[in-house]
């Protein structure tokens, strides 16, 4: 059984079908693609497995239980969707800190081994505003992984950084992987998901035209 | 913005209140000033060359006491709240929490009401009883209104515009969950200015008028009826709420 399965989603909204039927399994310890231009909804699929929204027809679900009937959000996830979101008055490091004490898997020790991982080491003080964007998107992604949650969402993480940056998502990713967790990824720029994906799948207009395995990457 | 329109109050009653030589300076009491506030306008009773008189001064506090609330709640769902809410799980949680968060702010507005009302009572040597005077309810009333006799143990009426004002902010909450959040607060001044228009049990906002209350309209709204109305509303806006959100699509939204 794959750990987040979508079995005939179609979600619309204003009358507009902005997922459309869509049937797609996303297993542990893989690192799944999506590919598509701006609008193509690759956010919005994102937001369906998240539990952020519900769909109009077909189910969702997380190891085999249903989401929006037998669960609210998938136990255990952590989501970077769309821009990174924090308390403009606290630290990088305090903000981690808030989001870790809600569910208190994780101390002090794991939030600076995140920050050092994502490369905020010396900024972790620094008030969030204070924080460039791609200081942001770093803390976004920190706060998506660092509590080694089972599903991880990443919605164009590799936004605002530079070939630095991009080198660590891409080691994070792997990490990720290696460690077991279902790693879905949102991009649309090929290159970047042909270095993380194991398999990605191509979505136009809500609707996934192709699913190409690594192997088959051209 | 509130603040100043407490202050404004305060010092707009002490300027109306002063004396002439005819009559003597009005010296209000804690509850007077409270009352000018929430005095609301009397019963309007439409006849050829009288024209409707919209009560500025209540409806501008109450609509910054909507607008207070307005925004943080959708605001922060969108933004830092969704990471919030994927960890605890919970959807009812979340919006219980931003109920609690509404009642914190409307208390917090009834404080510092209260606080500036005392400090001008204090300063001016006013007494800290729970009578209206009935100068004080003349000049609130301004033409529609004239008694000569205060109205003591008016202090339990004023438990009422905290516990409805929380009540409407609550279903303004609710609202903009099912419409924009400023089509919800556009909703709640209508409200407001129907309730000021039409003295009606079934429009809410005429309990955040003391004119309109029993003391001093026959056959106004009553304290029990009025509180009572006010839980009710209170907590429908929360189940319903809960129910809604529990179906909520957390979108983007303008």
């Amino acid at each position: 059984m794959a750990k987040v399965e979508l079995c005939d989603v179609t979600k619309i909204i204003r009358k507009r079908t902005i997922i459309d039927h869509v049937s797609l399994s996303f297993p542990a310890g893989q690192v799944s693609g999506l590919r598509g231009v701006n609008g193509s909804g690759k956010t919005m699929l994102m937001r369906l497995v998240a539990g952020l929204i519900l769909p109009t027809e077909g189910q969702v679900f997380i190891d085999g239980k249903q989401l929006h009937r037998e669960l609210s959000f998938p136990p255990s996830i952590g989501a970077l969707i769309e821009n990174p979101a924090f308390l403009d008055g606290y630290s990088g490091r305090d903000n981690l800190k808030l989001l870790a004490d809600i569910q208190g898997k994780i101390g002090e020790r794991e939030i600076d081994e995140i920050l050092q991982t994502v490369g905020l080491a010396g900024a972790g003080k620094k008030k969030y505003r204070r924080y460039s964007l791609g200081m942001k998107q770093r803390l976004g992604i920190a706060a998506a992984v660092m509590e080694r949650p089972e599903i991880v969402l990443l919605d164009e993480p590799t936004n605002a950084l530079d070939s630095e940056g991009v080198e660590m998502v891409r080691q994070l990713v792997k990490q990720e992987k290696e460690r077991g967790a279902a790693v879905i990824i949102a991009c649309h720029e090929w290159e970047t998901l042909k270095l993380l994906s194991d398999v990605v799948h191509v979505i136009e207009n809500g609707r996934i035209t192709e699913s190409i395995q690594r192997e088959d990457f051209s | 913005m509130l603040f100043f329109v407490i202050l404004f109050a305060c010092v707009d009653l002490l300027l109306n209140g002063r004396g002439d030589g005819t009559i003597e300076t009005l010296i209000p009491t804690f509850t007077d000033y409270i009352f000018y506030l929430f005095a609301g306008k009397t019963k309007f009773v439409p006849m050829p060359g009288v024209y409707f008189d919209f009560p500025a001064l209540w409806t501008l506090f109450l609509a910054l006491c909507f607008y207070l609330t307005l925004p943080y709640p959708l605001r922060e769902l969108t933004g830092v709240g969704k990471n919030i809410l994927l960890r605890t799980q919970s959807r009812s949680g979340w919006y219980l929490s931003k109920c609690i968060w509404v009642i914190c702010c409307i208390a917090l507005v009834f404080c510092m009401l209260f606080g500036v009302a005392a400090l001008f009572t204090l300063l001016t040597g006013g007494s800290f009883t729970d009578t209206v005077s009935a100068r004080a309810a003349q000049i609130a009333a301004v033409d529609g209104f004239f008694t000569t006799l205060d109205t003591p143990d008016f202090g339990r009426y004023l438990l009422l515009p905290p516990l409805m004002l929380i009540a409407l902010s609550l279903w303004q909450l609710t609202l903009s969950l099912l419409l924009r959040p400023v089509v919800s607060f556009l909703l709640s001044v209508a409200e407001l200015l129907a309730a000021a228009f039409y003295m009606n049990r079934f429009i809410p906002g005429n309990y955040l008028m003391f004119l309109r209350a029993e003391p001093f309209e026959t056959g106004g709204m009553n304290l029990p009826e009025s509180c009572l109305l006010a839980l009710g509303l209170a907590l429908s806006a929360v189940i319903a709420g809960v129910l809604l959100f529990r179906r909520y699509d957390i979108l983007p939204k303008e």
